[in-house]
């Protein structure tokens, strides 16, 4: 399919897909502090105040996961970033109980269109991939790329040139996401349709209407 | 890379020694001749044992650093103390530790449930 399969030797390129990485969760409510005489938990808001280190117990586990960092940064950071990759269904729940060729069709080449979350990786057999996949883009993990480099046994292929030309510009245009509250040039009927589907939305100043009683600050 | 040491003993006098430190790459180099001749045989034995005693000074631990370790341990044992908490044993961290991970699981594909409903939907098929 979209894969190549470099050789062993190969420098971590941008597109490298792992497996067994580690992807660490950590809760601020309940860090679990590891002393001499025996475990601690606390909030995260009591430890910070001694703005100190010290050992906490972290839950991890193995994840495959998609080099992010671009291939200049990957041959002499310090570290790596990279995506998780998941079973698309799980990533997109939209395709959770799709089926047939056309949906998918419909779903996978969204990206023209929309700014998703997501990027797509088609099942292939020699990478792995019995699934459909996708890489998330909102889970990353960091690692330190000479140790990544040391297990590159890990690494089980790595995105095709096309493949990865896409990769590269969705990551970009992922992350430059211009956050901004979309109903703000609503009119009132629209607003009103839309206040329905979601109703914590704020209206601004100047949708705001002594006859329909909308109000309310941003 | 184009930094190297070199040390240069030929062609000198046995008591001569030219020691050359520098980049090969012209940056920055640094010459120095010590010539032992004429001197008493006292001074030219000091000469060999004093810079061996000094560079062995290198390998002893460094007090400062000791010290630094040890208000580091200090501050570590103050901070468990004052954390506000309770203890728990080892196999209920480990217990709490997999409960965060399952929680942040959920959690994950709850907010992709949510951005789902959200996003434009293509079509009644999908």
């Amino acid at each position: 399919m979209i894969y190549d399969f470099p050789d062993k030797s190969a420098p971590i390129r941008q597109g490298d897909i792992f497996v067994g990485l580690p992807r660490i969760d950590i809760s601020l409510n309940r860090v679990l502090i590891v002393g001499e005489t025996g475990e601690r938990m606390a909030k995260w808001a009591e430890i910070v105040q001694k703005y100190e280190p010290l050992n906490i117990i972290v839950p991890v586990r193995p994840v495959i996961a998609i080099a992010a960092t671009q291939d200049c940064d990957a041959l002499h950071g310090r570290d790596i970033t990279l995506c998780e990759i998941g079973e698309f269904r799980d990533v997109e729940r939209k395709a959770k109980e799709t089926t047939s060729a056309k949906s998918w069709k419909n779903i996978i080449t969204q990206h023209a269109r929309i700014n998703q979350k997501w990027f797509y990786l088609p099942p292939d057999e020699k990478i792995g991939f019995s699934e459909k996949m996708a890489v998330d883009f909102m889970v990353t993990l960091r690692v330190p790329r000479a140790e990544l480099e040391e297990l590159r046994d890990l690494r089980k292929g790595r995105l095709n040139e096309i493949a990865e030309e896409h990769f590269r510009e969705r990551i970009g245009e992922f992350f430059r996401r211009y956050p901004y509250d979309e109903w703000y040039p609503l009119d009132q009927e629209e607003l009103q349709a839309y206040l329905r589907e979601y109703p914590d939305a704020k209206p601004f100043p100047w949708q705001q209407t002594e006859t329909t009683g909308i109000g309310g600050k941003k | 890379m184009n930094s190297a040491y070199t040390a240069d003993l030929q062609d000198r006098p046995p008591e001569s020694q030219t020691i050359e430190i520098g980049f090969l790459g012209g940056e920055s180099y640094t010459r120095r001749t010590v010539n032992l001749r004429g001197k008493p045989w006292i001074a030219k034995i000091a000469g060999i044992l004093l810079p061996l005693a000094v560079s062995t000074i290198t390998v002893i631990p460094d007090p400062w650093l000791m010290e630094k370790r040890r208000r580091d341990s200090v501050v570590t044992v103050s901070i468990f103390q004052k954390v506000i908490g309770h203890a728990i044993s080892r196999s209920e961290a480990l217990f709490i530790a997999r409960q965060i991970l399952e929680q942040a699981e959920q959690e994950r594909l709850a907010l992709a449930e949510f951005e789902a409903a959200r996003g434009i939907q293509w079509g009644e098929e999908l």
